[in-house]
């Protein structure tokens, strides 16, 4: 079976459930260094990371709605597009564009040269948001295997 | 007033593409302008007031945007919609 963009990137060691997090930036913290602690980052440290995704959030937040956010950025210090999953143990106030609380993070970390890739990675996840049934998993689900199935599932969405 | 169509193409020239900053842009605007706006490129179309519906077109630097609108003041709505995009979605 060949992958999907979004399975290619997208490896069950970097599907993270029950996260802890009283707020915004813990989920960020805790899902950007679960994320580097699988060496995803390269010699990028994870501090690095976070401090770029928080500033990116600052400019406004990257909660698309339906209870997911995308929280990105970009940095010549990873070794190529990262993509990771968090989903937070209870929902929590993302300041979403539909106001609802965020269950699911896709933390999308590329380099500034691979800015076609990037959008390519937004669109996926933006389908499977979009998406009724996904979407109803998504927000329902909180196992990590049967999660990473899904995401191999979700390249097949057209 | 009375609703009106009216259309424009542009075409995305920023190197970055449509990703979420410049999709929420977007959206804010066509939102503001009080008409029903909507975007179509050769990957599909999108209601251009939806974030989500605009990251899943997934817009390129080159890629043309056929914006539509309808509603009061529907030419001046696709002026400003298609400003933003040539200004490289900056607000």
């Amino acid at each position: 079976m060949t992958l999907g963009l979004l399975a290619s990137h997208l490896p069950r060691a970097r599907v993270f459930t029950g996260l802890p997090a009283l707020g915004k930036e813990d989920l960020l913290r805790e899902l950007i260094h679960r994320t580097g602690d699988t060496g995803a980052f390269g010699d990028c440290d994870a501090t690095t990371v976070l401090r770029a995704v928080l500033k990116r959030e600052r400019v406004g937040s990257t909660g698309i709605g339906r209870g997911v956010g995308i929280p990105h950025c970009k940095t010549p210090s990873v070794p190529g597009p990262v993509v990771a999953y968090g989903r937070a143990a209870e929902a929590i106030d993302f300041g979403a564009t539909d106001g609802e609380p965020v269950h699911s993070l896709f933390l999308v970390v590329s380099r500034p040269e691979d800015a076609d890739m990037h959008v390519a990675l937004l669109k996926a996840i933006s389908k499977a948001v979009r998406d009724d049934y996904y979407a109803r998993i998504l927000r329902n689900t909180a196992d990590a295997d049967l999660l990473h199935d899904l995401f191999r599932d979700l390249d097949g969405i057209k | 007033m009375s609703a009106t169509t009216a259309g424009g193409e542009v075409v995305v020239r920023n190197a970055q593409g449509l990703h979420l900053r410049p999709a929420t842009e977007f959206a804010k605007l066509a939102m503001a302008t009080g008409c029903r706006v909507q975007v179509r490129t050769d990957a599909g179309d999108a209601n251009g007031a939806s974030v989500l519906e605009l990251a899943m077109l997934g817009i390129t630097q080159g890629v043309t945007l056929r914006i539509t609108a309808e509603g009061p003041s529907a030419g001046d709505a696709v002026r400003r919609l298609i400003q933003l995009v040539e200004s490289g979605f900056v607000v």
